[in-house]
């Protein structure tokens, strides 16, 4: 993807947010806490999202000049990110606050050293296996910070 | 003296030993990995501080963050990959040293390089800080403001990529930083009639996505991971007196630069050691033979990354305000500790001031000890595989979202602070000024309120009888003018080259 696609497709995406949150500003249950108040609660964030917008705009121009010149952004493998990302959504966001983090945490490890590339027949199992159990019994029992427990068991 | 006896007390406790040799030991190895850096090393161990008291936290937090500084050094001469960005300019000379046979030196002339610049820095910390923060008292909301304002202005201009983007992503983190109950009238902002966001979001899970699950994206997507491999088996040795004795000039030189470069705000340890480095190579006794592995080379950029260490911490610890992300991390550990960084620091929390500056100097001391004994085991540890690694990372980052408060929202907050952080750095906005931003964000819109409230809600009025923020707002509209009419300038003579030039 060439540098200019990529920043008018930024500044846009950020201009859109920027002015959807600048409208949720200004909505019926926003505009209730103006009343009363020399400097509202609205006023700081709309300062902000004022500058939001403009720089966004700054941004979107920008992009639209470097559109001209032939600068490639880098290349990534965005199948090889995208696997990695709906997994890590599904350990971090869905498995783990489900499950519990030692029984989310074994299957997760196993999986993403394996999609990652390691394929030693010892080190994988013994890393998705150990590393979880010990993070889990140190923070646990050691340091007694308690971690998202399993719906079926007691203990973990 | 009255609080040295105190803090060593507290500092030579087996919990807060522990946790500066294990610190240490952790900084080195995270900062050895190429790609990890400073930022996500103290991230990981994050989670381990919520428990501990406040002098072994801030111990082990510092002690990842000077180690870590110092890790970089050790890819950078063995494999050719800096750890860190900060070790960038030891490659020059320290990996044509291990081509010639010479690593163990180039490990002992970094390792002791190191270890003087970060004493050094020390110096100026406890010189410095207390008077910043006695002066810093002074300060009403109004010279607040111009301070936070004047410090998000050089963390954008100097940030990677575009001050736009820069300054993009400051606003992007004072946004975030408004999100949830407004602490002047108890309103809720920005919540959409979700729940768990009343509270506002929570600084820890989206430093930890931001930086170091976008780090495992990062990686996974294919970006860094070029990194030689270790071939080789090297030890350390440290050269005889009289070569020092040779190159002290810019040693004390290099740390000089990065001390005064690290107070600065949003300059860093990169800018340092290159900063440190063209000065050798301008003035340096041996300064032909630098880029072909000359010691003074490494010394340059060695002693000055790591003299950043305690300058960095000046306006941090004094004023609140953290000059780059490595020391936002630190802010946010002594925030999540109780321990309020700032002008009141020094009066309401002495102890704990003294025990930080006290365990900067054992930090300093371990990491000599452990660069000596442990260098071989360090080496190994290089060979970790990335997969290992970055399933790590994401199990670690789980522990830190979820530990500071076990609120399993965090973990979707840092999960989309994951995403964010990605798509912000791969379109070259950095990720650096959010964290900053959502730091300093409350206190910006407090003095802002508070000072408009004074001057009767006159924009004009704010800075009249204020001649320290008068003069800082001077200095942030010429950082903001400066780069934007040389940009036009450069537009009118070179056409659009100047915009890819500044890009």
């Amino acid at each position: 993807m060439r540098q200019g696609v990529l920043d008018l497709a930024f500044g846009l995406m950020m201009l859109i947010v920027g002015s959807l949150l600048f409208y949720e500003s200004f909505d019926a249950g926003s505009s209730r806490l103006l009343a009363g108040h020399q400097f509202p609660p609205m006023f700081y964030p709309r300062i902000l999202l004022a500058i939001w917008m403009l720089l966004s705009l700054t941004l979107i121009g920008r992009g639209a000049l470097l559109l001209k010149v032939d600068i490639k952004a880098d290349r990534i493998n965005l199948v090889r990110v995208g696997i990695c990302m709906v997994l890590c959504g599904i350990y971090v966001a869905w498995l783990v606050p489900a499950v519990g983090f030692l029984i989310a945490s074994i299957p997760f490890a196993f999986v993403l050293t394996i999609f990652l590339g390691a394929r030693h027949k010892f080190w994988v199992p013994a890393i998705s296996i150990g590393f979880p159990v010990i993070a889990w019994y140190v923070f646990q029992s050691i340091l007694r910070i308690p971690l998202p427990r399993s719906p079926w068991f007691l203990n973990f | 003296m009255e609080y040295v006896i105190p803090a060593l007390q507290a500092l030579l406790t087996p919990a807060a030993i522990l946790a500066m040799i294990v610190g240490t030991a952790v900084g080195i190895v995270l900062g050895a990995l190429p790609g990890i850096g400073s930022v996500v090393a103290i991230t990981m161990v994050l989670p381990f501080t919520y428990t501990m008291g406040q002098v072994p936290a801030v111990a082990m937090v510092l002690a990842v963050y000077c180690a870590s500084v110092y890790g970089g050094s050790i890819s950078a001469i063995l494999i050719n990959t800096p750890g860190t960005p900060q070790s960038a300019a030891t490659t020059l000379d320290g990996y044509p040293m291990v081509l010639r046979g010479e690593g163990d030196y180039a490990i002992g002339w970094a390792t002791v390089s190191s270890v003087i610049g970060g004493l050094f820095s020390i110096v100026v910390l406890v010189l410095a800080a207390p008077q910043l923060a006695a002066v810093a008292l002074r300060f009403g909301a109004v010279e607040t403001f111009a301070l936070i304002c004047l410090a998000l202005t050089c963390i954008a201009w100097v940030s990677r990529g575009s001050m736009i983007k820069g300054l993009f992503a400051g606003v992007f983190g004072l946004f975030l930083a408004t999100v949830g109950i407004d602490s002047m009238t108890g309103q809720t902002r920005f919540d959409f009639d979700i729940f768990a966001l009343t509270g506002g979001i929570e600084l820890i899970p989206v430093l930890v996505g931001i930086f170091a699950l976008s780090e495992v994206f990062m990686r996974a997507s294919g970006f860094g991971t070029d990194a030689e491999t270790l071939t080789t088996r090297v030890g350390f040795k440290v050269a005889p007196f009289s070569e020092w004795k040779k190159r002290y000039k810019t040693l004390l030189k290099s740390c000089v630069i990065g001390s005064l470069v690290g107070v600065l705000p949003g300059t860093g340890a990169a800018t340092a050691s290159f900063i440190a480095y063209s000065e050798a190579k301008r003035s340096g006794r041996y300064r032909d033979k630098l880029g072909t592995g000359e010691p003074e080379g490494i010394i340059a950029s060695e002693s000055s990354n790591n003299a950043v260490t305690g300058g960095a911490l000046v306006p941090t610890l004094a004023l609140g305000i953290p000059g780059d992300a490595v020391t936002a991390v630190v802010m946010s550990t002594l925030i999540i500790q109780g321990i309020q960084p700032g002008v009141r620091l020094f009066v309401d929390n002495p102890g704990i001031v003294y025990a930080a500056f006290m365990s900067l100097v054992f930090i300093n001391l371990i990491m000599l000890a452990m660069a000596a004994a442990g260098a071989p085991l360090f080496m190994r540890i290089l060979k970790m595989p990335q997969s290992f690694l970055l399933t790590m990372i994401v199990i670690l980052s789980v522990l830190g979202a979820y530990g500071v408060r076990g609120n399993s929202f965090d973990l979707v907050v840092l999960f989309i602070a994951g995403l964010v952080g990605f798509a912000m750095r791969y379109s070259g906005v950095p990720v650096a000024p959010v964290v900053i931003g959502m730091v300093l964000g409350p206190i910006l819109e407090e003095s802002l309120r508070q000072g408009l409230i004074l001057k009767r809600g006159s924009f004009l009025a704010f800075y009249t009888g204020h001649p320290i923020a008068l003069a800082l707002l001077i200095v942030t509209i010429f950082i903001l003018v400066v780069p934007i009419v040389q940009t036009i300038k450069d537009f009118r003579r070179k056409g659009l080259e100047a915009v890819v030039d500044n890009n």
